[in-house]
Parts: structure tokens; C-alpha cells; sequence
């Protein structure tokens, strides 16, 4: 009953040079960087759809696979800075895994230009404009044949 | 069933000048839950809530969707709307379609995509809400001051009167701190043992206070409304409530040389049990275990006993632990002075007369080792020409720390101008980088140092001290004049930098609260929560937090003790319902959970079966101390453990209504 | 040989005999002589079953994490230098209690490939090794109550064979061509979850697989799930899995799982200076952090 009309509406092409970009954010830092961005009006890519998490200590790699199987050309992960992190230490253990998860994806094939991490603080709203543009021109610039072990 | 409603906000023209609002409502309307989807000018205003509120109630909503301006702006305000009409407030979810559309993208068509896309995903969270209710805690109605100087002082006489029990710990011999180590103190040269003192004897009196000297908190475990602490009393070889500070002891105390006086910053001699300065609170000696012949002789010397009126001078007193529970805790460790022997070039240590700044204190001070008379230490005369050296150890992120140290370029100021009120007709110099006189009277205090004691001030730093037929010669660089400059000195004093207390860092840790790469304890926020440190229920006060003046370290008492009233003026404390919960079921046990949680929320719980065996071990989440960052979550390997509002279905949900 | 068996079944007899345990997990010789398989010793004029070789390939900590196992309480366990290092990673994280497990340690000098062991080959050399025997460090376990010395040789590393050779090879390879490769490998996983089933380091109750609120892995037979399900296998078990290869030899379409298991160890050796196992008092990698932690791929 639930599902019965997902994915109505789409104006949005899955293809890199329209791709769609999910960033997930902790609350603290980088979303309330992004309402900075807002408040002052500055203009940014409109291919990013965020989801919001208390820490980036809670974004699970489970997040980013679903995100690219679930269509997502590219994921952003974004926290506090080090030292910075509303809850002490969420950021520092997040870190170690996406280290070692990276490698892992790049291991098994996974173009690494398509997920980044960055640490966005809520003063630097300038910050998050420059990593979503950058993040979403390097996106346009992979080349298509998306074949990758998310998507067959 | 899920019945949803949806509440596009125009927000005058913010939104609705780039977002199709209209098409964002028809959209929601499409949404399997949805059973109502409107549009309004301002759903913030009052007939906006309203609409809300009555659309709650008429629709039966089990859940809204504001597709509005950032939550950080208005998700409070929707929901103490929602919760008037009985709805649980975390069915309240927000699209932030302004700061994250409307506001940053320019395409009409495009951004009214996207605020669709954010209201849909909005709507599948919400339809994966659970009621939450907020954890309430118990609150104990006591609270413990750590560190017994101005700030700790301030905050339990605040509480104290404020009618809660307060335990106050103090790690030295008697209360007072650095203050009352201070001469007169600046701007206005009130005496600080005058205005300190009655403040120490009201603690001492106070019904609500109990005062722990000569001792340490040895551990604390729990959270707000429930500390569990250990405080140790350090054996004092003295019975405290038969003890009149009469001074016999000491006075009969062989041991009167060799062992420097901590109080005087080294500068005299005290005995082997001692009281660290006449005006201690309380006047009960400590028997310095340490340097005692009773203890290093194998229990010949027995001098003090024998003078001792009401024989209470026990040797075989032991350190005793007390434990005791409280609601709330002050940190106010304090600090220390830099060691100026990083700065060889100044000949700290080499001479006896380069001091420091709080040595130069004790010189002053009518208490101090010279009775108040300025003497140096070298041979006792009276210098006629002091240099002043600001900025040792602050402002120097090569050799020292990058912070500035606050106080120095006042109380240098002070000093300058007490040496030139003590000793007529003598000449201080003080070399400096800036002066930095900002508070009520600072500035007019320093330019009267210039103007009418003739304190001659040099911007510059010192090179160079070295000793010269019984003077010390500084070289030095006047800046400004763009001279090199060589005075003849009698002594110089160094406005050495202000560090944290030695130790407290495992203060920090022992409490469970940040502090930053100096020692010097964080607050949960720098601007709008200073008097809070990162765990609930502890507090922070005084020159741990980072260099402050006498003034500020009394608010920052006062603060914590207003902060600590306020919580326990309720019988509990409510904390955010949105925590971490464990599936017994799934939960093996082992404890990544408890690893990467930085506030101690996890702790091993035992399941048994009737017979009282333990037939299972799982974690098991403190509502206490659980912030709900989620950690936890992302340390599971079976997703055994799960944060209420961000539950893993709920971000699973918010993603696939995103496919594409 | 004989001596060795000897040993083991003296000290089995013994710790079953005391009390100290009641079940001794060892291996005993198959029907056929170079297959070794485990055996389950609970009364000791069983204990004489008990045997070591060249053949016994199977990582018997696995064992530990099966409830009819665990029901014993104090247990006695014959472990290899790789295979001791599950139970420290066990330990480490609370699966198992020191005070409940009797370590009796066998010096290993390679255990030869089964494959090859089938076909008749009977000698440890270099050349009939599995990979993890190439690059052992711990031929004697770290820990253990006894020790049992092996007679054999010791096994003699030229260098001339490069262990886990393919991995270096991946590294160089584009992320279309990394791509192709894994795509041909997760396109045979049939999702049967052996390599779960025999790693002793997999010990949750309820798999993250078999969650279905969400559904966080597919669990249909098309390559995406299959993808995942490796994918966050290797993730569960990065800076965790010990190298006993039990999972790679459980796998019926023999995809190269250690190639992976092997790339994240030495990753996170790399990165945070951590081998898994060595330690029982040691923290593990991904429950601990350093303010300095690689920070280079972060914005």
C-alpha cells in the first residue's frame, strides 16, 4: 500500500551530466553550514538532496551502498571538523571506518571520485557551496557507463 | 494507519518566489499516507499553527510534515503546536525547502523538484516515527565544588544559599586559592586577604557546606542528578575538631628550615606540619608526612604531640575515603604558572631576583615572607629599579602558548605602581607587546602606572638578563623608538603565562568532560552555554576553563551555582527522549557499542533466568547519559542498537524515496 | 608425528580427567589419511583420538561460537599459530572468557593446500602451503596453556612464490577493470553465507543479512545483493579478520575472499598500525581512534 506510487514525479535524468547527489550530514556542523549558505543567499548546484543525522558518528557505510544502489551518481559524508564534533568523538571513530571503507570500495572496483567526505563547520556555509559545487562538476566530468557493483 | 499531513510554507516570498508551492502541495497529496496537504503564507504565525493545530485535530493526523524553513529555525515551535492537540512532538518532521532550496537555487522548476523530493522523503520519516517520551532522572539535591579558590568559593556559597548541600574540595591545606595568595588586587588595590577572607570563614560557617580540605575526588562515576563520587582525605595526622590553631606545633617543630613554603612560591621556610598561611580556613595544621622526622625517624621526634594542648596530633591517622552522592558538579581546578625555565635567556632560577609575577606577589604582601616590605631575595635590600617583563611563556606559540594570558598586563600595571608607592623615588620598567586593559577602569588603572607613578613602558621584548656586580642587566629592544635599550636592574619580575592546573587533565577525565589541547576544560558551548561543559550535570568555573581576572572567575561561580539551582529547582531533570535503545534479542555482547561511546552510556547488563544464573549478557543504554549521537549504531555489527528519531528504517526510508 | 598426537591426547586426557574442562576440541585423523577433521572429546578414553598434521586445515575456533558448544562452559581447544589468534580477537571482544578455555597450542610449519593434499601431496614445502603459511609470523601461537612442539621441519620461505600475489595486481588495476574482475567473482555467489558459517570471527546471533527492518542487504539472487553481501562482509570483518582463510575454503564457487580479508588487513596496518589477534589486552582498531588518524581524504 505504502509504495504503491514511489517515484512519481522525476524532471531529474539519472546521468552524470544531471546526477543526483545524496549528502548525509550531522546536524551540528555541516547542516546548520548549509542553512548559513542559505541564509545568505549564496547559489549553489541543485543536484544534492540532503539527509540529516545527529553525528557523522551515525552515518553508517550501510547509508552510502544504499545510496549509490538507490540510483546516487555521488554521496557526500559531512561532520564537525576534528576536535570540533558536538558529541566529543563521534567524527574521530566515524573517520577510521570511512578510512578503511574506502578502501575497501575502491578495492572492489568503485570510482572513488564519486564519494567524498568532508568536515564543514556551521560558520563555513562558503565551504559547503565549494565542496557541493566541486563535488558535483567532478561528478559531470566521469565518464558514463556507470557499470559498477552497486547496478547491473 | 498512517494519516500525514503536509504544511508548504510560503514563507511570504522566500519560498514561494522560487518554489512552486502549489505543485509541492498537489505533489504531497499523491503520497501514499498523505490525507491532507495545504499551503500557507507563514505557517509560523499564529493562524498558520492554528491551521495546523486544526488540522490535526479535524484530520485525525497522526503525523505532520512541515515543508518550511530550516528545523533549526521552527521545529520547536510546530511541535509545542502538535503537542497541544495530543500528538507526540517527534511526529514533527521538517523539509527544509528555504535554507536548502529556496534560498540557494535560482531554476523555478527545478527547485520546486527538489522541495518535493525533500517533503516526500520527509513523509516517509515521519510515517516511521515512534512516540518518544523524554527520560526523567531523580535528582539528588547536592552538589560538589571541586577546587576551593575564588570561583569554587563563589559557586558553593551561591548554591549554599541558595539552600542545597554543597561539598566543597580542596586539594591543599586550606581554601583560598590563588587569590589569596594576592596582595591588593587591581584596579581598585582592595586588599585581596581582606575581601577573601570573610568569604573563606563564610564557607567554613555555612550550615549548607561541607568543606573537605587536604583532599582529592578520587573518582566519580554516574550522571546528572546521580554522581557517585569518591573523595579522599588525606591523612592530616591532626583531629580537626579538637584543633584551636593554637600554633604550638609549629612552633615546636624542629623541622623549621629546608622545606620551601608552597604558599610563598618558595620564597620562605615553613615547618614539617604547618598552616600554609596565618588566615588559613580551617586554621588546622597538616603534618607534612613527606619531610616529618616522626615519619623519616622511625618515630623518635614526638615535639608536636608533646606541645600540643588538646592532644590532637594522631601519627596513625590513614586516608580515608568518603563516598558520597550528588546531582550536580563544579570543576574550578584552576591553574598554575608556566615554568620559567623554558626561558633560559631570563636567568629564572640562575638569579634569585628574576621572580615571578606571583612571587613578586608574596614580596608585596604584608603576610608574605617579607612582611610586606620588598626585598630582594638575593641579599635582602630593598631594589630601587625593577624591570617588568610581560608576555613570558603567553603570545609565544614557539616556546610558550599562543594564548594570551589575561591578567599579566594588569597586574604588572599593579605592581609597577605598588613599587612605586612603596619604595618613593625608585624607577620600574616594563617591556611589553600591547597592553590589553579592557574591563571597567582597566585602562584609566594602567595609564596611571604611566602617568602618575612613572612607570616607564617599553614595547619590546627582552633579550637578554645577566648578572653584572649585583645588577641584573637587561637588554632589551625598544620598538618604538627602534632603540636598543640596557637598564641596570635590582630585580626583574616575569608576567610568566597562565597554564592549567597541574593534573587537570585527569580531573577532565575522571569527569568525563573535554577539555582542549592545553588542559583547559571546553564548554558545551563558547558563546551561549560558557558555564556548561560537555557532559550534563557538570559545570565549569574559574581560570580551568582559560585565563580570566578576578571579576569574571566570581560571575563564572556564580554562573555554575545559577546553572545548578535552576536544574534542581525540579524534582527531575528531563532529558530528550531521542536515545539509544538495545535489542536484547540480537545484542551479543560485544561491546564495539560501549568502545566508541564518548559519554559512557553503555554499560554490560546481566539477564537471568528465575533461579538467579546469568543465562545472557547484553549493553544496556544509561537514558542518563545517552545523548543519542548514535555511535553506537554505526559500531554494530547485527544493528542490535538504534537511535530513537533516527532509526535505521527511518534513513533507509528517507533514502529510497530518493531513488532514481 | 606420533610423539605430537602423544602429547595432545595426554594433555586432553588430563584436563578432562581433573575436571579443569569438559570438552576438548581437537582434531582427529579422517578416513581418509590426508584429511584431518575435528573431533569433540568429552570423555577422556576418548581422548586418544586426538591427532595433528600437515592436513589439519580447519580453524576449530569457529566451534566457539555455536551454542551447543558454548553449553560446556570450560573448554579445552587445540589451536594452530593462525587459528589462536581468533580466539585473542574472540577474547578481545568478549565472546570468549580466558578463564573458560584451556589453550593447548600445536607449533605449525605450514599446512599443505587441500586441494593438492587430495591429489597425494603429501610434502610442506613453499609450493604446497596455503598463502597465510607464507607470510606467518606466529608458527607457535602467542598464547596458550600447553604447548605441543612439533616435530616437523620448519617450512622454508624463498620468497620466490609471492603470497596473495593477486592483490598487488588489483591495486594497478582501473576501477573499470577492479570493477570486471569482481563483477565475474560476485556474479557465482550463490548467497549460501559458508564464509559466515565457518568464520570464527562471525559470531552474531542474527546477521545483519537476515535483518529485514530495514533490508539493508538484498537478499535476492541478483548481483547487487550478491555485491553487497561481500562487500559488507569485508567491511564486518576489516581490521578484524585474522587471515585463518576458513571462509575462502567454505566457499563453493571459490570466490578469492581472502584477497580481500588480506587487502583490508594490510590496509589497516597501513593506516592505524593495528594487526588483529596479537593481542588480548589490545583495543580493537575500529573501537578506538587517534586525534592524528589519516586525514587526507577528508575535504
Amino acid at each position: 500500500m505504502e509504495d504503491k506510487k514511489e517515484g512519481t514525479v522525476k524532471s531529474e535524468g539519472n546521468n552524470v551530466s544531471d546526477p543526483r547527489i545524496i549528502a548525509f550530514v550531522c546536524n551540528w556542523c555541516t547542516y546548520s553550514g548549509a542553512d548559513l549558505a542559505g541564509t545568505s543567499r549564496m547559489k549553489y548546484s541543485d543536484n544534492v538532496r540532503v539527509i540529516k543525522l545527529p553525528c557523522s558518528g551515525r552515518i553508517d557505510p550501510l547509508f552510502i551502498i544504499e545510496a549509490f544502489k538507490k540510483g546516487a551518481k555521488g554521496v557526500l559524508v559531512s561532520g564537525c571538523h576534528p576536535g570540533d564534533c558536538h558529541y566529543i568523538s563521534g567524527n574521530y571513530h566515524s573517520r577510521r571506518k570511512y578510512a578503511a571503507f574506502r578502501d575497501l570500495l575502491g578495492f572492489l572496483g568503485v570510482d572513488l571520485n564519486r564519494i567524498e567526505f568532508s568536515w564543514i563547520s556551521a560558520s563555513e556555509g562558503n565551504k559547503w557551496v565549494s565542496v557541493i559545487n566541486e563535488f558535483t562538476d567532478k561528478i559531470k566530468s566521469l565518464n558514463d557507463n556507470s557499470s559498477d557493483i552497486f547496478k547491473k | 494507519m498512517a494519516r500525514i499531513g503536509v504544511f508548504v510554507c510560503w514563507c511570504g516570498s522566500n519560498i514561494a518566489g522560487t518554489v512552486d508551492v502549489a505543485k509541492v502541495t498537489e505533489e504531497a497529496k499523491k503520497v501514499p499516507g498523505v490525507v491532507t496537504a495545504v499551503d500557507y503564507k507563514y505557517m509560523c504565525s499564529d493562524p498558520g499553527q492554528n491551521s495546523l493545530r486544526n488540522m490535526i485535530k479535524e484530520q485525525k493526523l497522526t503525523g505532520v510534515v512541515l515543508a518550511a524553513c530550516s528545523p533549526h529555525m521552527h521545529e520547536n515551535t510546530f511541535r509545542k503546536a502538535a503537542v497541544k492537540e495530543g500528538l507526540n512532538p517527534y511526529f514533527v518532521e521538517i523539509a527544509n525547502i528555504r535554507e536548502q532550496v529556496s534560498w540557494v537555487h535560482e531554476d523555478k522548476e527545478r527547485a520546486t523538484q527538489k522541495a518535493v523530493d525533500l517533503m516526500k522523503m520527509m513523509v516517509e520519516k515521519v510515517k516511521r516515527d515512534r512516540p518518544i517520551e523524554d527520560v526523567r532522572v531523580p535528582l539528588n539535591k547536592k552538589a560538589l565544588v571541586i577546587g576551593g579558590g575564588i570561583s569554587g568559593i563563589q559557586a558553593a556559597l551561591d548554591i549554599a544559599n541558595g539552600g542545597v548541600e554543597v561539598l566543597l574540595v580542596e586539594k591543599e591545606p586550606s581554601i583560598g586559592g590563588r587569590m589569596i595568595q594576592l596582595d591588593e588586587t587591581f584596579p581598585t588595590l582592595d586588599c585581596s586577604s581582606c575581601i577573601m577572607t570573610p568569604k573563606m570563614v563564610e564557607v567554613n560557617q555555612h550550615p549548607n557546606i561541607k568543606l573537605y580540605t587536604y583532599s582529592e575526588v578520587e573518582d566519580v562515576s554516574g550522571y546528572i542528578g546521580n554522581f557517585k563520587v569518591k573523595i579522599k582525605k588525606k591523612a592530616r595526622s591532626v583531629v580537626e575538631k579538637d584543633c584551636t590553631g593554637c600554633g604550638d606545633c609549629w612552633n615546636a617543630c624542629p623541622m623549621h628550615k629546608n622545606v620551601k613554603s608552597e604558599f610563598n612560591m618558595n620564597l620562605s621556610e615553613r615547618t614539617a606540619i604547618y598552616v600554609p598561611f596565618p588566615q588559613a580556613v580551617p586554621l588546622v595544621p597538616v603534618l607534612d608526612r613527606s619531610v616529618c622526622l616522626h615519619f623519616k625517624k622511625g618515630g623518635k621526634c614526638v615535639k608536636c604531640y608533646e606541645a600540643c594542648g588538646p592532644k590532637c596530633i594522631d601519627f596513625d591517622i590513614k586516608d580515608e575515603i568518603i563516598e558520597e552522592t550528588v546531582g550536580a558538579i563544579v570543576a574550578s581546578t584552576g591553574y598554575d604558572l608556566m615554568d620559567n625555565s623554558l626561558y633560559g635567556e631570563y636567568g629564572y632560577g640562575k638569579y634569585k631576583d628574576v621572580v615571578s609575577g606571583l612571587q613578586f606577589e608574596r614580596l608585596l604582601s604584608a603576610s608574605g615572607p617579607t612582611e610586606g616590605v620588598i626585598k630582594r631575595p638575593s641579599d635582602g635590600t630593598t631594589p630601587q629599579t625593577i624591570v617588568f617583563i610581560q608576555c613570558v611563556g603567553s603570545r609565544d606559540p614557539e616556546k610558550g602558548v599562543p594564548y594570551c594570558s589575561k591578567v599579566c598586563c594588569m597586574y604588572t600595571a599593579k605592581h609597577a605602581k605598588l613599587f612605586a608607592h612603596k619604595v618613593h623615588g625608585s624607577q620600574s620598567y616594563v617591556f611589553y607587546i600591547d597592553i590589553r586593559a579592557t574591563s571597567k577602569g582597566y585602562e584609566e588603572f594602567v595609564r596611571g602606572t604611566m602617568e602618575q607613578d612613572g612607570a616607564v613602558y617599553l614595547r619590546g621584548r627582552v633579550s637578554r638578563i645577566y648578572e653584572d656586580e649585583g645588577k641584573l642587566i637587561v637588554k632589551g629592544a625598544d620598538t618604538l623608538s627602534g632603540n636598543q635599550v640596557e637598564i641596570a636592574a635590582d630585580m626583574v619580575v616575569l608576567a610568566t603565562g597562565v597554564i592549567p592546573k597541574k593534573g587537570s587533565d585527569k580531573v577532565a577525565q575522571m569527569l568525563g568532560i573535554s577539555y582542549d589541547k592545553y588542559g583547559f576544560f571546553t564548554e558545551s558551548h563558547p558563546k551561549l552555554r560558557p558555564a556548561e561543559s560537555s557532559t550534563a550535570g557538570i559545570y565549569l568555573a574559574g581560570m580551568a576553563q582559560g585565563p580570566r581576572d578576578i571579576p569574571e572567575s566570581v560571575v563564572s561561580g556564580s554562573a555554575a551555582a545559577s546553572k545548578i539551582l535552576g536544574l534542581f529547582s525540579k524534582n527531575e531533570y528531563e532529558v530528550e527522549g531521542t536515545i539509544a535503545s538495545v535489542n536484547e534479542a540480537t545484542c551479543v555482547a560485544c561491546f564495539y557499542c560501549q568502545r566508541v561511546c564518548g559519554f559512557s552510556a553503555i554499560s554490560r547488563k546481566e539477564i537471568k533466568d528465575r533461579s538467579g544464573k546469568v543465562i545472557k549478557v547484553v549493553a544496556s543504554v544509561n537514558p542518563g547519559l545517552c545523548t543519542g549521537c548514535g555511535a553506537c549504531v554505526n559500531a554494530c555489527f547485527s544493528k542490535s542498537i538504534d537511535v530513537k528519531g533516527f532509526m535505521d528504517d527511518q534513513i533507509y526510508a528517507e533514502i529510497k524515496s530518493l531513488a532514481i | 608425528m606420533a610423539n605430537t598426537d602423544e602429547k595432545l591426547q595426554k594433555i586432553a586426557n588430563d584436563l578432562l580427567e581433573s575436571g579443569e574442562v569438559s570438552l576438548v576440541i581437537g582434531y582427529t585423523k579422517g578416513s581418509n589419511p590426508q584429511r584431518m577433521r575435528p573431533a569433540f572429546i568429552t570423555k577422556t578414553e576418548d581422548a586418544g583420538r586426538l591427532s595433528f598434521s600437515r592436513y589439519a586445515v580447519q580453524d576449530l575456533a569457529v566451534f566457539l561460537k555455536k551454542p551447543e558448544v558454548k553449553k560446556f562452559g570450560k573448554i579445552g581447544i587445540v589451536v594452530k599459530g593462525c587459528d589462536e589468534k581468533a580466539l585473542n580477537a574472540l577474547i578481545q571482544e568478549y565472546q570468549v572468557s580466558r578463564d573458560n578455555i584451556k589453550i593447548i597450542g600445536v607449533e605449525c610449519n605450514g599446512i599443505i593446500r587441500q586441494n593438492l593434499a587430495d591429489k597425494g601431496e603429501t610434502a610442506v614445502s613453499e609450493a604446497t602451503v596455503y598463502d597465510k603459511c607464507l607470510i606467518c609470523n606466529e608458527h607457535t601461537p602467542i598464547l596458550y596453556d600447553y604447548l605441543v612442539e612439533s616435530g616437523e621441519p620448519k617450512l622454508n620461505v624463498s620468497g620466490n612464490i609471492k603470497p596473495y600475489a593477486k592483490i598487488e595486481e588489483l591495486d594497478a588495476m582501473s576501477p573499470e577493470e577492479k570493477n570486471s574482475f569482481w563483477e565475474k567473482e560476485f556474479d557465482k555467489c550463490i548467497k549460501c553465507y559458508a564464509c559466515r558459517q565457518a568464520c570464527p570471527l562471525c559470531y552474531c546471533s542474527r546477521c545483519i543479512v537476515e535483518k529485514n527492518m530495514p533490508q539493508w542487504i538484498d537478499t535476492n539472487l541478483e548481483e547487487t545483493g550478491n555485491a553487497q553481501w561481500n562487500l559488507i562482509r569485508a567491511y564486518h570483518l576489516s581490521g578484524r579478520c585474522i587471515g585463518c582463510g576458513e571462509c575462502e575454503r567454505a566457499c563453493p564457487v571459490n570466490i578469492p575472499l581472502m584477497m580481500i580479508n588480506e587487502k583490508m588487513a594490510r590496509d589497516t596496518y597501513e593506516l592505524f598500525g593495528y594487526k588483529s589477534g596479537l593481542d588480548i589486552n589490545a583495543k580493537p582498531v575500529f573501537g578506538v581512534f587517534s586525534e592524528s588518524d589519516f586525514n587526507e581524504f577528508i575535504k
